[in-house]
């Protein structure tokens, strides 16, 4: 008997035997099963920047994961040796919900990533995981393309603490052709996401002649300032050529400079450049009085004046999770 | 009951058996509604819909032991 997979929006209709495009929910007797429960293929303690999250507890270290498997197939993926692989093809662990919160716990690692694929497609481990975490008092990231329905996203998010969710394009074609997907359902996972009170960062990766128009950046950074709040931090983060996107070359920082100045002009507050190094596109200033607050240079943090989430100078709240 | 309240009565009772009875007899719906009756599923030939998958036993690729987690992931994100 056939099965469709209600998880996202692509609602994959799936005959026995055979996988959905995530390739790792698969129709056995009539009943839709994963495969990947359980078995990631990766897991490393990142700093948490790395995801990136720079307004999430600054300078700590999270225990990430991934299992293979994604329901998009962005042509420009950067991790697309387990993405896009089979689970065949990739060696994995064992290791139950249970072991990873106690892996955290044994590490002293505050929080939980599910990051380096989709966490969509081991929707089932990540959930469970997610679950005991925060019994345990670990604090559970999701690093996703957000590409999910409505009913199981608002399910997983009651145990999700941040989110750093990747707006890849501002334009339905965009979408379509260069990730398989389409805008709409990725804007409302947003949406829903930070009005559900989770913590929120928005990623876009530039990708020369894609994303990288003036007017599209401009867009994007509008549509996000007018519905999730010009408080959301922003990460414009560098492409390196990669799968099937090797012809393009890397981003310049010029690029990436000009998108963070069109993204503060539409009135962005916090507004980040990733990948690559650069003078003052990885600290976050003060919206208000505009002084230093936190310098970065890579994934370490070089100097904190937060006061319990305020600006020491002019008392001003930034938005984030501070402690 | 007067004569009056009687035939509104009685136009009342009327409409709501032509309303059904033209319910019933959609050319769609009409199947749908016998089908219920009888206590079929109305929909033989439809997919079976899945939200959670349920975990299957064993891994289809090789497994190998925990490697250093301290270092930092190859990966992005």
């Amino acid at each position: 008997m056939i099965v469709q997979c209600e998880l996202c929006p692509k609602r994959c209709l799936i005959k026995p035997g055979q996988s959905g495009e995530c390739r790792v929910r698969i129709n056995i007797d009539g009943v839709l099963r994963t495969v990947v429960y359980g078995y990631p293929c990766s897991i490393n303690i990142d700093p948490v920047e790395k995801k990136p999250l720079f307004h999430f507890l600054p300078g700590s270290r999270i225990l990430s994961l991934a299992t293979v498997g994604c329901n998009l197939h962005c042509r420009f993926c950067q991790n697309w040796e387990i993405s896009q692989a089979n689970p065949e093809d990739v060696s994995a662990m064992f290791h139950s919900p249970q072991k990873l919160v106690e892996l955290a716990g044994y590490y002293r690692c505050p929080s939980l990533a599910y990051t380096y694929t989709d966490p969509i497609v081991y929707y089932e481990y990540t959930y469970d995981t997610a679950k005991l975490a925060k019994e345990a008092n670990i604090r559970n990231v999701l690093v996703t393309a957000g590409y999910i329905n409505e009913q199981p996203w608002k399910r997983l998010l009651q145990y999700v603490d941040a989110a750093n969710i990747d707006l890849k394009g501002i334009t339905e074609d965009f979408y379509r052709e260069v990730c398989s997907a389409t805008l709409k359902p990725v804007q409302d996972a947003l949406v829903m996401t930070r009005a559900a009170g989770v913590h929120l960062e928005v990623t876009n990766l530039i990708v020369p002649t894609l994303n990288d128009k003036p007017q599209q950046i401009r867009e994007l950074s509008r549509w996000v300032r007018a519905n999730l709040g010009g408080d959301t931090p922003l990460h414009f983060s560098r492409f390196f050529p990669r799968y099937k996107m090797r012809h393009l070359p890397p981003t310049s920082l010029k690029t990436l400079d000009m998108a963070r100045e069109i993204a503060l002009e539409e009135g962005m507050d916090y507004v980040y450049i990733g990948n690559i190094l650069s003078e003052f596109g990885e600290n976050t200033y003060c919206p208000g009085c505009k002084h230093l607050l936190i310098e970065r240079k890579g994934y370490t943090i070089l100097l904190n004046r937060l006061k319990r989430g305020c600006c020491p100078d002019c008392g001003r709240e930034i938005y984030g999770v501070w402690e | 009951m007067t004569r009056r309240r009687f035939i509104e009565k009685l136009v009342k009772a009327c409409s709501a058996i032509v309303v059904g009875v033209c319910w019933v007899s959609h050319p769609v719906r009409n199947i749908h509604f016998w089908k219920m009756f009888a206590g079929y599923r109305i929909s033989n030939g439809a997919p079976r819909r899945f939200v959670w998958a349920v975990r299957t036993k064993g891994y289809p690729g090789s497994l190998r032991a925990l490697q250093d987690i301290n270092k930092q992931a190859k990966w992005s994100g």
